[in-house]
Order: C-alpha cells, then sequence, then structure tokens
C-alpha cells in the first residue's frame, strides 16, 4: 500500500516532516463524497462527532451507511473521528483543517463538511480533550450535613458538639452521576482552619492572575 | 448502687483512697501514667511500701485499674458540669472527706477530652481531616492537547480515623523508648488509620467550596441548631 501520510509544514508542527495520519485514516477520508454518497457523508460526519463528543450518547441507526459498503463506511468514521483528535490535538484552526485536508486531494464537498462541522464544535473537542489523560479525581461539588450524637455504644451521654460531614466529589459528565472522591469529619474548629487553608490557596491564585 | 455503675469489687478496689489528699494525688497520677504508658509495676511496689503493711504492689494496681474505671464511668455516665459530677462523686463514696473528693472531681475532669476521645474512636471510626497541603499548577500541554494553559489547585488532604489532636500527639510522644515489635505494631496501627488523598480543583470550585462550607459554618451557629444540640447533650 502506498504511503500517504500527511507532512505537516514545518511551521505549524513545529518539527518536520511529521506524519500525523495513517493511511488508513487517508484512505478513509477519501471515500468520504465518493464511494459514500455526499447525504450520507454528512450523516456520517455528524454521527463522528457526536460519538466523540458524546460517547454514551444513543444515536438513531442509520442502516444505509453500512448497507453498500460497511468496511468503508467504517474505516471512514475511524478516519474522521482520528481527524478530529489530531486536529484538536495540534490546535488547528478551520483554515489549517482545510489546507490539510485539500493537500491530501480529498472531495471537495467533503473538506466543506468536515470544516464546518469542526469550526462549529471546535471548543467542544478542546473541553473534551481537556479531560483525557491522567487527573487526580476533580472536586467540583462539596456536601455537607451537621451531625450531633446522642448516645452510643460506648457512651451514654452525648458529647454536646456539632460535627460536620463533608462529603467531596464531581458529577460524570455524561451522566450527570454524582460521584463522592472523600468523606471526613472536622469540627468547627477544624473547619474553620479548613476554609481559612482555601481562602489562602484563593488568595495566592487572585496573587497570579495580578502578577 | 450509685449512678456511676461501680460494681462491688470496683469499689473494694478503691478502699485505698481513704487515705491523706496528697496520697490520693499520687494514685491519679499512677492512673494517667496507667493511661499513657500502661501498667508500671516499679512504681506500684514503692507506692505499696509507703501505704500498706505488706508491701504488695497488688492492691495498689487494682486501685489505679479501678481508678480508671471510674474515669471511663464518669466519662460516659455523668454530664461534664461541675455541680452534677461532685453530687455524683459524694453520693458514690459517702466515707471519702472533702479534700480527697475535690481530688478525684479534677482526675476525671482533666483527663475527661482524652476519654472521651478514646471511647469516640473504639467506636464507628470516620476520618477526619488532620492537614492539607497544596500547589498551585499551571498545565501547559498532555497528550491530548499540546497548546494550553489549564489552572489547577492540586491539594493533598491528610485523613486520620483518630477523633482527637490530644490522642494523636500522645501516641506519637508514646513512641519514644518502645521496643522494635512495639513501634513495628504502632506504625502497622498508623498505617491503618490513615489516608492521604490527592485530589484537585480549578478556581471556580475552589470559591464555590469556600461558599458552601462557610454556609455550613454559619449554619451551625444559628440559634436553632445551638439549642438542639444544648437539648440533646
Amino acid at each position: 500500500m502506498a504511503a500517504t501520510a500527511v507532512n505537516l509544514p514545518s511551521a505549524e508542527a513545529g518539527a518536520e516532516d511529521v506524519n500525523l495520519l495513517s493511511a488508513t485514516v487517508v484512505a478513509g477520508l477519501k471515500n468520504l463524497g465518493t464511494i459514500i454518497s455526499p447525504a450520507l457523508t454528512k450523516t456520517l460526519i455528524a454521527n463522528s462527532m457526536k460519538l466523540t463528543l458524546h460517547p454514551d450518547a444513543t444515536i438513531a441507526p442509520v442502516p444505509e451507511i453500512y448497507a453498500s459498503n460497511a468496511a468503508c463506511a467504517k474505516q471512514s468514521e475511524y478516519g474522521v473521528v482520528t481527524l478530529y483528535a489530531v486536529a484538536t490535538k495540534h490546535g488547528w484552526d478551520g483554515l489549517a483543517l482545510r489546507q490539510q485536508l485539500e493537500n491530501l486531494s480529498i472531495h471537495s464537498m467533503a473538506v466543506d463538511e468536515l470544516t464546518r462541522v469542526f469550526e462549529d464544535n471546535r471548543k467542544d473537542l478542546i473541553l473534551r480533550q481537556l479531560q483525557l489523560g491522567h487527573n487526580f479525581p476533580h472536586i467540583t461539588d462539596v456536601q455537607w450535613r451537621i451531625v450531633s450524637d446522642v448516645k452510643s455504644s460506648t457512651s451514654d451521654s452525648s458529647t454536646g458538639v456539632a460535627n460536620f460531614y463533608i462529603n467531596l466529589g464531581h458529577f460524570r459528565q455524561s451522566s450527570g452521576e454524582r460521584i463522592t472522591v472523600v468523606e471526613f469529619v472536622c469540627n468547627a474548629e477544624e473547619l474553620q482552619s479548613l476554609i481559612n487553608r482555601l481562602k489562602e490557596i484563593e488568595r495566592h491564585c487572585a496573587q497570579m492572575a495580578v502578577a | 448502687m450509685s449512678s456511676l455503675g461501680l460494681s462491688q469489687q470496683q469499689r473494694n478496689h478503691l478502699a485505698l483512697l481513704q487515705r491523706p489528699a496528697s496520697d490520693v494525688v499520687e494514685l491519679c497520677k499512677s492512673a494517667f501514667d496507667y493511661l499513657i504508658n500502661g501498667p508500671n509495676l516499679n512504681r506500684y511496689e514503692a507506692l505499696a511500701i509507703k501505704y500498706t503493711d505488706t508491701g504488695d504492689p497488688e492492691p495498689v494496681q487494682h486501685a489505679v485499674e479501678a481508678l480508671i474505671s471510674l474515669l471511663i464511668s464518669v466519662t460516659t455516665r455523668v454530664s461534664s458540669s461541675s455541680v452534677n459530677l461532685q453530687t455524683v462523686l459524694r453520693q458514690t463514696f459517702p466515707d471519702l472527706d472533702d479534700e480527697v473528693l475535690d481530688v478525684l472531681e479534677q482526675f476525671v475532669t482533666s483527663k475527661r477530652n482524652f476519654v472521651e476521645g478514646s471511647i469516640k474512636s473504639a467506636n464507628i471510626r470516620a476520618y477526619r481531616l488532620v492537614n492539607l497541603d497544596w500547589r498551585l499548577e499551571v498545565r501547559t500541554a498532555s497528550r491530548s492537547l499540546l497548546d494550553q494553559c489549564n489552572v489547577t489547585v492540586t491539594m493533598k488532604l491528610y485523613l486520620h480515623t483518630e477523633p482527637k489532636n490530644e490522642n494523636r500527639e500522645l501516641l506519637e510522644v508514646d513512641a519514644t523508648g518502645r521496643s522494635e515489635e512495639e513501634l513495628a505494631a504502632m506504625h502497622e496501627d498508623e498505617r491503618r488509620h490513615r489516608k492521604d488523598m490527592l485530589v484537585q480543583t480549578d478556581v471556580s470550585s475552589l470559591l464555590y467550596m469556600i461558599k458552601t462550607l462557610e454556609d455550613a459554618l454559619a449554619e451551625s451557629k444559628t440559634r436553632r441548631i445551638r439549642n438542639i444540640v444544648d437539648g440533646i447533650h
């Protein structure tokens, strides 16, 4: 198979002759608007983008895409998803994407559609790729409850102190389900010192922003 | 039967309290030492020579252990108001003179927090936040996004199941002069009851956390919550 990988201009890639798109990807993109009809090309690109941004989403089945040439359609889906991932990773804008596709001699209708969909969803693609990779659990939510003991198996009397149960967590992006990251207990004094510590971080962040 | 629920045997062991207040102070000090370092037979022998004709350390040891039982009973059964405590002690030990009762009251009051913490820790253990380290970071690139500028706050939460700082410090001080086996056991205990968590957040979530936690603290200071907590105490 002939090598049809893209060579990015050195000014954009920061290094010479970096092959960013494999032959399989390029072949998949070349099917768009040719083997795969223009109407189906649009649906295929839209579905690929939806799957990229919302992997858990339910997508209405379009049997026509796979009716005549299922292998080509699958390869094209793979090509579109990869193209958008690479473009986002390297910070291409719509123009850069268009140039790359034109250099590869992709069908002009497919180039237009790929570029339009990319520009429409560029922000979401960046946000999605920010989430990928290794991160410590990201706290976005805090829940609390105030609890005072009345009696227990080891003590007949209440300690007469209210304690705080603090639960730090985040929400799953796809389903909105809340995930607990850590839960701990503290008394009023300890909670005050936690708040002070968090405010100290905030103060340093503000100083950094000014600087 | 007193409201402290001491058994007849424990009350017999406390017969040694019918001595001058200064001797009772010595016994109470031995009980404090017992809480931190465990039994000390040499000390009991020395006291036995002073207090008894036979010099047998057993009655002294029993008295010290009964004092610990008294401490636990008072902490679990009597509310912390001093008027109530004096009355209960007087009812429990009608034979003791006022000076000795004062010493006993001081003894049970001073270690109340310690015993309360230990009792709580024997109950359901929840993690407490004991420390927090933080670092402000800017992520400039990742495998999936080469060009970015993402400000994150990375925090390390130190959690411990020991309920009171006082107890933890005592455990740490206690580590000196211990045998290798004892130290290993203590480290094992430390490992089991400790959890360090690395988490991160962004600046707007940080502001939201501060606001929410301040709300919680403000809520706990309202008259309604105070009345409820005082009511069940």
